[in-house]
C-alpha cells in the first residue's frame, strides 16, 4: 500500500511536467494530438488527486515524500509534505488545470512556451506546496512569475508592459524583504521585531499576490492585460500561490496575534469595499469575474488568519474551491458572451444563464459560491458572539463587509442591465449564424452549482477523518 | 602547492614565448593561409588546460583542503584565472577576438602570467608591478581587438586606471613599508592607526581600482563596453578575482592587527557596498544595450568582493561557498557576455533598448540566458546570485544601513531586470526587417543559465 501511495503522489506531482515534455516534442502542426495529450494528463493530475485524498482520509499517506541524493559529503534532499493544511491547495491546481483544458482549447497562434505553461506553473505551484520552510517555497513561487510575465506580455493588450514592469518590480522586492527579514529572525529568534516584521511582509506578499487593490497596486491593469484566454488561469496561478505563502506562515502560527488579525481583516475588508465599487463602475463586463474572484479571496484571506489552527484549513479550503469553480465557470460565460454578443442579442436562455453564472459569483445564500460563504460567516459569527457584544470594531467590519456585498450584487445587476441595452442596440442582424454555444453551456450553471453544494460537504468530511 | 603554481607560471612563461614566435612566423607574407592561426590557438587551449590539470590534481592531493579552505585562496583564485581566460578563448572563436591581429594569443598568455604572478607572490612591490603590468598588457589587447572608433578611448581610460593603479599601489608601498619595515603582506601587523593604516587604506582603494569597483570602474566600463565581448569578459572577470585578493590581504592585515582595527574592517564593506549601489544605480539609466549590460556585468565585482571578504553560509562546507562564489562570477559573466555575442546586433554598442524592442519573440533562447544572467547578478530570489548576496546578511547583521543597501539593490536590480523583460519579450518590433537569428546558442550557454537557475533554488544560506 505504501508503494502505491507513492507512486499515485508522484503521479500527481509530476504528470504536469510529462505533459509538458510530451507537448513540446509533438510537432507544432498536429495541434490535435497536443490537445488530447494534455486533456489526457490534466485527466491524469486530477484522478491522482482524487486517489491522494482518499488515501489521505483512511491515514494512508507518508508523512513526507522525499528524493535525496549525496555527492561525497554534499547531501541534497527534496522533501515534499502533504498534509491537512496544503492538500486542497494540491486539488484546487490539479482540478483548474483540467478546467483549464476542458474550457479552453489550445491554438496555432500562439508558442509552445503558452500550450505547455499552464503544467510548468501547476508543477511549480506542487513543488513549492510541498515545501514546509518559506525560505525553500518564495524564491520558487517568485522566479516563476517569469513564465506569467511571460504570458502577459504576449496578449496583445496596449498596457501589458507597465503590467509587467509594476508587477514585477513590487512582488520582487516583496519577496527580497520577506526573505531578508527571515535571515533576521533566524539570527534574533521567532520573539524578535524581525519576525513580527517578517510575518506583516510575508502576509502582503501573499495578499498581492491575491491581487488586493490596497496590495496590489497593479490589480486593475493586470485585469485589463491579461489575454481573456489565459487570464484565468494565470489569476488562479497567482491566487493559489498567495495562499501557498499565507498557509505557510499561518500553519507556523499556533495563535495569531491580534495585531495581525486586524491588520488582514481591515486590509481585507477595505479591500473588498473598493473592489465592490470599482465593479459598480466597471463597463467591461468580461473583466466583471475577475473582480469577484478577488473578493472572495480576500474574504478567504481573512478566513485562514481568524479561524483557529484546528479549523481555518477546511474552511477557507471550502471557499476557495468553491470560488474558483464559479470563476472559472463565469469567466469562460462571459468570454463566450462578449465573443458572440451580437449573435445572441435575442436569445432568453442565453440571457438566463449568463445571469445565473452571475448569480453563481453573487454570494446569494444557497447558491453557487453563498452555499458555502454564509455558512462560514454563520459559524464565525456562533464562535465569536460573545465579542461581538463587547468588541465594537466587529460592529464597523461586519458593515463594511454587509456594504460591498450589496455593492457588489448592485454591479451584478448595473452590468447585466448594461447587457440588455447592448442587445436592443444590435437587434438588426442580416446574417444568421448557427449557434458554436453547445448544450452544456446551459446546464453548466447547473453543475457549478452541485459542485458548489459538494465541495463544503468534502472539506468538512476530510476535517474529520483528518490526521496528518 | 606553491610549486605547483610556479610550475603553471613557468609553463605560461615559456608558452608565451612559443606564441610570440609563432605569431611573428604567421606574420610573414608567404604564411597568409594560417591567417586565422589554428594552431597557435590550439597550443594557446592546450597550454591553459595543462595549467588547470596540474592545479586541480594538486589540490586533490591537499590533506587540509576541505577543513581549512581558505589557506588555498591563491589556487582557487589561479584556477579561476585559467577557467576564464579558456572561456574567453572560447568565445573568442564565435566573435573573432582573437584572430584579427598578430600578437593577441601571446597578449592573452602574457595577461594570463601578469595576474597569476600577481595573485601568487606576497611582496606588494611584486604585486604592483604585475597588476600594472597586467592593466597595460589588457589595454593593449582590447586596443588590439577593438573594431572602430573606441579604440582610442579604452586605451587611455586603460592606461590612465593603470597610471592610478601605480600611484595608489606606490603609496600604499611606502607608507605599509615605512610603518612595518616589512616586505612580505602576511608578515605586516600595525602597531597604531598611523602611517601603517594609511598605507591599507591605499591597498583597499589600489584593490577596488583593479577590481573595478565604483567609482573607480570607468575604464573597466568602457572596456567592457567598447571592446570585444571576448575581452570585456576577460577584463571584467579577472580583474574581480586580483583585485579581490588585493582587499582580502588588506583584510587579513586588519584582522592581525587586533580588535581596534575592527571598524575599518566594516568601513571596506561599506565602501563596496556603495559601490555596489552606484553601479546599479548607472545601470538603471542606461539607455543602450552593450552599456546597461556592462553595468550590470561590473555590479558583480563589488558583490564578489564582500562576499569572499564577509560572506558565510551556515549549510554549505566553506570550501563549497568559496567554490561557489568563484563559480558565480565565470558562470554569470560568461552567460551575460555570451548569451550578447550570440545575439547579433544587439552586442553592437550604439544599439539602444528602442531599437531591439520585441527581439526576444524572434530569437528567444538567446534572449532567455541574457535574461537569466541579468536576473541572476542582480539577486532576484530564485537564483544563484540571491544567495550569494543572502550570504552577506548573518555576518553584517548588527548593521541595518548594509543590509538596507543590499536590499535596495536587489529591489533595483529588480526593477532593471524588468525593463530589460518587458523590451525583449513585451514590446512589439518597430522594424520590419528584424531579424533571426540562424545559429543557435551553444549547449554550454544553456547549462550555464541552468545552473545559475536551479542552484538558486538550494537555500544553502542561513
Amino acid at each position: 500500500m505504501e508503494t502505491f501511495a507513492n507512486y499515485i503522489v508522484y503521479s500527481m506531482i509530476f504528470s504536469p511536467i510529462f505533459a509538458a515534455i510530451f507537448i513540446t516534442l509533438i510537432p507544432t502542426v498536429d495541434l490535435s494530438s497536443k490537445i488530447t495529450l494534455s486533456r489526457f494528463f490534466a485527466f491524469l493530475g486530477f484522478f491522482s488527486f482524487l486517489c491522494v485524498l482518499a488515501l489521505f482520509i483512511n491515514n494512508q499517506l507518508a508523512p513526507q515524500y522525499s528524493i535525496s541524493f549525496k555527492l561525497n559529503d554534499f547531501y541534497v534532499n527534496f522533501a515534499l509534505e502533504i498534509n491537512k493544511y496544503n492538500i486542497f491547495l494540491f486539488g484546487a491546481m490539479s482540478a483548474s488545470l483540467m478546467a483549464n483544458m476542458i474550457l479552453y482549447e489550445l491554438n496555432d497562434t500562439k508558442s509552445n512556451v503558452h500550450q505547455v505553461a499552464p503544467f510548468i506553473l501547476a508543477f511549480i505551484i506542487f513543488i513549492t506546496l510541498g515545501q514546509k520552510d518559506l525560505r525553500v517555497a518564495l524564491p520558487i513561487i517568485s522566479i516563476s512569475n517569469f513564465i506569467v510575465y511571460f504570458l502577459i506580455g504576449y496578449s496583445g493588450k496596449d498596457r501589458r508592459s507597465s503590467t509587467i514592469f509594476h508587477m514585477g518590480i513590487f512582488l520582487f522586492t516583496c519577496d527580497t524583504l520577506v526573505l531578508i527579514l527571515l535571515q533576521y529572525q533566524e539570527i534574533d529568534g521567532p520573539l524578535s521585531l524581525a519576525a513580527d516584521a517578517m510575518i506583516i511582509v510575508a502576509i502582503v506578499s501573499g495578499l498581492s499576490r491575491l491581487a488586493l487593490p490596497l496590495l496590489a497596486p497593479f490589480m486593475k491593469s493586470l485585469f485589463l492585460n491579461v489575454d481573456e484566454a489565459e487570464g484565468p488561469f494565470l489569476i488562479i496561478y497567482l491566487q493559489i500561490a498567495g495562499f501557498a505563502i499565507l498557509v505557510l506562515i499561518r500553519s507556523g502560527l499556533d495563535v495569531v496575534p491580534d495585531y495581525i488579525e486586524n491588520l488582514v481583516l481591515v486590509l481585507s475588508l477595505l479591500s473588498t469595499l473598493y473592489l465592490s465599487i470599482a465593479a459598480v463602475f466597471e463597463d467591461r463586463p468580461h473583466i466583471l469575474p475577475y473582480y469577484y474572484v478577488t473578493f472572495y479571496a480576500a474574504l478567504t484571506a481573512i478566513i485562514i488568519f481568524l479561524a483557529d489552527l484546528d479549523s481555518f484549513w477546511y474552511l477557507f479550503a471550502s471557499l476557495l474551491l468553491v470560488n474558483l469553480a464559479s470563476f472559472l465557470h463565469c469567466s469562460k460565460s462571459s468570454l463566450m458572451i462578449s465573443q458572440f454578443k451580437h449573435l445572441y442579442t435575442m436569445q432568453p436562455r442565453i440571457k438566463a444563464t449568463w445571469f445565473l453564472s452571475l448569480c453563481l459569483l453573487a454570494g446569494i445564500p444557497g447558491l453557487g459560491i453563498g452555499a458555502t460563504f454564509w455558512p462560514i460567516l454563520y459559524w464565525f459569527v456562533a464562535r465569536d458572539a460573545p465579542i461581538f457584544q463587547t468588541t465594537s470594531s466587529w460592529l464597523y467590519y461586519a458593515i463594511l463587509l454587509a456594504l460591498s456585498m450589496i455593492l457588489l450584487s448592485y454591479s451584478l445587476i448595473i452590468n447585466y442591465h448594461k447587457d440588455i441595452f447592448y442587445k436592443s442596440e444590435k437587434t438588426h442582424s442580416f446574417i444568421d449564424y448557427s449557434s458554436p454555444i453547445n448544450k452544456f453551456f446551459y446546464v453548466s450553471p447547473l453543475i457549478i452549482e452541485a459542485i458548489s453544494l459538494l465541495i463544503p460537504w468534502v472539506t468538512f468530511y476530510v476535517s474529520t477523518r483528518a490526521v496528518l | 602547492m606553491n610549486s605547483a603554481i610556479e610550475i603553471v607560471i613557468i609553463l605560461l612563461m615559456l608558452s608565451s614565448i612559443v606564441v610570440l614566435m609563432l605569431e611573428a612566423i604567421g606574420q610573414k607574407p608567404h604564411t597568409t593561409a594560417l591567417i586565422e592561426r589554428p594552431h597557435i590557438r590550439l597550443f594557446t587551449f592546450g597550454v591553459i588546460i595543462a595549467a588547470i590539470i596540474i592545479l586541480v590534481i594538486n589540490l586533490s592531493r591537499e590533506p587540509f583542503l576541505s577543513r581549512r579552505p581558505h589557506l588555498f585562496f591563491e589556487s582557487f583564485a589561479i584556477l579561476f584565472l585559467l577557467i576564464n581566460t579558456f572561456i574567453a578563448l572560447y568565445l573568442g572563436k564565435k566573435t573573432r577576438a582573437f584572430l584579427r591581429n598578430g600578437d593577441s594569443f601571446f597578449l592573452l598568455l602574457a595577461s594570463l602570467t601578469a595576474a597569476i604572478i600577481n595573485i601568487w607572490t606576497d611582496f606588494l612591490a611584486i604585486k604592483l608591478i604585475a597588476s600594472t603590468g597586467w592593466l597595460i598588457i589588457m589595454a593593449s589587447l582590447a586596443v588590439k581587438t577593438t573594431i572602430g572608433g573606441k579604440k582610442a578611448e579604452i586605451g587611455l581610460k586603460l592606461s590612465f586606471s593603470a597610471l592610478l593603479f601605480f600611484i595608489l599601489g606606490l603609496l600604499a608601498t611606502y607608507f605599509i613599508f615605512a610603518a612595518s619595515l616589512k616586505a612580505e603582506l602576511s608578515n605586516i601587523t600595525l602597531e597604531s592607526a598611523g602611517f601603517g593604516l594609511i598605507g591599507v587604506v591605499f591597498l583597499v582603494l589600489m584593490g577596488m581600482s583593479l577590481a573595478g569597483v565604483a567609482p573607480f570602474s570607468f575604464a573597466h566600463v568602457d572596456c567592457a563596453d567598447g571592446s570585444n565581448l571576448s575581452t570585456s569578459f576577460l577584463i571584467l572577470s579577472n580583474a574581480m578575482i586580483q583585485g579581490a585578493s588585493h582587499l582580502l590581504d588588506a583584510k587579513m592585515i586588519l584582522v592581525r592587527s587586533g580588535p581596534e582595527f575592527a571598524h575599518f574592517v566594516s568601513a571596506i564593506a561599506y565602501i563596496l557596498a556603495a559601490g555596489l549601489l552606484i553601479t546599479w544605480l548607472r545601470a538603471l539609466d542606461q539607455s543602450k544595450i552593450r552599456r546597461t549590460a556592462t553595468y550590470v556585468a561590473s555590479s558583480v565585482a563589488p558583490l564578489f568582493c564582500l562576499s569572499l571578504l564577509f560572506g558565510t553560509s551556515a549549510l554549505l562546507p566553506k570550501l563549497i561557498f568559496v567554490l561557489a562564489l568563484f563559480a558565480f562570477v565565470t558562470i554569470a559573466l560568461f552567460a551575460l557576455f555570451g548569451s550578447l555575442a550570440y545575439s547579433d546586433p544587439i552586442y553592437s554598442p550604439w544599439q539602444t533598448w528602442e531599437d531591439i524592442a520585441g527581439y526576444g519573440r524572434r530569437n528567444r533562447m538567446p534572449s532567455l540566458y541574457f535574461l537569466v544572467a541579468i536576473a541572476s547578478i542582480a539577486g532576484l530570489p530564485g537564483t544563484l546570485g540571491y544567495f550569494i548576496k543572502l550570504s552577506l546578511i548573518a555576518p553584517l547583521k548588527d548593521s541595518y544601513l548594509f543590509n538596507i543597501v543590499i536590499f535596495i539593490s536587489i529591489a533595483m536590480g529588480a526593477a532593471c531586470t524588468m525593463r530589460i523583460f518587458v523590451f525583449l519579450f513585451s514590446k512589439q518590433s518597430l522594424r520590419i526587417d528584424q531579424p533571426s537569428l540562424e545559429i543557435s546558442s551553444p549547449l554550454t550557454l544553456m547549462a550555464a543559465s541552468l545552473i545559475l537557475i536551479i542552484l538558486g533554488f538550494f537555500p544553502f544560506v542561513r
